[in-house]
């Protein structure tokens, strides 16, 4: 959370996520590097670079694509969401280094411009299993290009939310794009059957996690109807877990109700950073704090702290024989609502 | 994410977990077989009477008749193409198509299988599969 727009805005959690990052590709790399010259001594240099950034990019776009559904089934990966943003602009780079050396080692020692060679040297479009796939990886290398380029606060202020989110989840084709440029590459030409389960494995497991957040998600969207009053019901203040929410989904968005010190506020879940859904998050320091990038909201107003400029959403809610009913109109945000007091 | 973002989600992974899935299951149950038994030998081959030898500055073919009859084609790599996909497939023509595939090279070193023709091929193709290229033809004839 920052008020100005810096490079990288450190903090010792980023720096640990970082160095993870970092030790974690180094013992790939040597790991690789060892296996390959033990089962493959006659490898050329070029090709080592090659498999291991190609082979090391798929690795992190999996484990990239495994943190959002896994923080949305469980919220004990929430940590690793945090800083994802780096581990994409990294899995990029390799990727890049993949592309790079590819486009040399294979395209560039001909009479073609190499970026056209990519896309003439095999016409065999209408044929699946001879597909040129190195087109594909071309065109996944260049959605994740711009998602590396856009990868910070700065595009998403000035882009907006909701088109930048759009724009990220772009990711998803470029996936597909790098499983069909392996199935159709190099798992033809030299199939290693390890490479192929390993790849199935985590094709199927990257699936059906998406597909059960999906439709989890289905589930917590149903709207519940409307009493006399025009007010919902959200259930008994035992359901709120302290300094934590509940969520309820009212005109086509959810609305977070948040009990703390004794007190309950209503304030709209989207966050107004990356949309993350604050009814996932806990009250810190007083404040309704976002699980995705810890953006801080005041439950009473929907304001988030001095210096920081960010509002939600308020809602007012009414307590019943100790049931919680929320009147699902908003107020604009940093609407001051008083919180409703619990008694005991 | 916000509600209508939710449905895009929901919409990408309903078609991507329907068509990915099978087109890699097409892709892998259409994995061309090699005759891994019959390639990467340890030690160069010489057949005591060579059916034909040809050496090259980045390979040498040699084809022999085994003492079991059977005829054996050996191939020396010894420079890697810079191709990473590289077949090796034998023909009665100069023509890729129609043309028998025997093994895929990658590592310098020696490949070997036997042919199930009991006569020498006409020719040996050295073809790139990912530029649909011959990158050499060696007649058997001359």
């Amino acid at each position: 959370m920052a008020h100005q727009y810096v490079a990288v805005l450190w903090n010792r959690q980023k720096k640990l996520y970082d160095l993870y990052i970092f030790l974690g590709i180094i013992l790939y790399l040597l790991a690789f590097i060892v296996l390959t010259m033990i089962l493959k001594p006659n490898i050329t240099e070029e090709a080592l670079i090659i498999r291991a950034s190609g082979s090391l990019s798929i690795l992190i776009l999996h484990i990239i694509l495994i943190i959002g559904p896994l923080s949305r089934l469980n919220t004990r990966f929430l940590p690793l969401l945090y800083n994802r943003r780096h581990l994409g602009v990294t899995m990029f780079l390799i990727a890049f280094i993949h592309g790079g050396f590819s486009i040399i080692q294979f395209h560039a020692l001909g009479n073609v411009n190499p970026l056209v060679s990519i896309f003439v040297s095999n016409n065999e479009y209408g044929d699946l299993l001879n597909f040129p796939f190195q087109t594909l990886g071309f065109f996944a290398l260049i959605i994740l290009f711009l998602m590396a380029a856009t990868s910070h606060d700065f595009w998403l202020t000035n882009l907006g939310p909701r088109f930048w989110k759009a724009m990220h989840m772009m990711v998803y084709v470029a996936y597909a794009l790098v499983i069909l440029h392996v199935a159709l590459g190099i798992a033809q030409s030299e199939p290693e059957p390890i490479m192929l389960t390993l790849l199935g494995i985590g094709l199927f497991t990257i699936v059906i996690l998406h597909l059960m957040t999906a439709f989890k998600e289905v589930k917590n969207d149903r709207e519940k109807s409307l009493n006399q009053r025009g007010y919902v019901l959200v259930g008994t203040v035992e359901e709120i877990p302290e300094n934590k929410a509940v969520t309820i989904n009212v005109n086509g968005e959810k609305v977070a109700i948040f009990k703390y010190d004794g007190k309950l506020s209503a304030v709209s879940n989207v966050c107004r950073h990356q949309n993350g859904p604050l009814g996932e998050g806990k009250i810190v320091d007083g404040c309704i704090t976002c699980p995705w990038h810890g953006y801080q909201y005041l439950p009473h107003n929907g304001c988030s702290p001095p210096p920081f400029t960010e509002k939600v959403e308020t809602f007012d809610i009414v307590l019943e024989d100790n049931k919680v009913y929320l009147n699902p109109k908003p107020y604009e945000p940093g609407t001051e609502r008083s919180p409703v007091v619990i008694s005991s | 994410m916000i509600s209508p973002l939710r449905r895009r989600h929901r919409l990408m992974w309903m078609i991507i977990g329907v068509i990915l899935p099978v087109l890699f299951l097409i892709a892998v149950f259409n994995v061309p077989e090699f005759p891994y038994d019959t390639v990467a030998k340890a030690d160069t081959q010489h057949f005591e009477q060579a059916a034909f030898q040809e050496d090259l500055e980045s390979f040498s073919i040699e084809i022999g008749k085994n003492n079991d009859g059977s005829i054996e084609l050996s191939f020396d790599l010894k420079k890697a193409f810079n191709s990473p996909a590289v077949g090796v497939y034998i023909s009665n023509n100069n023509d890729i198509k129609g043309a028998q595939f025997l093994f895929a090279i990658g590592d310098p070193k020696v490949y070997s299988t036997k042919l199930d023709n009991m006569s020498v091929p006409n020719n040996i193709i050295i073809y790139d599969q990912i530029h649909k290229k011959i990158l050499s033809s060696i007649n058997t004839t001359k």
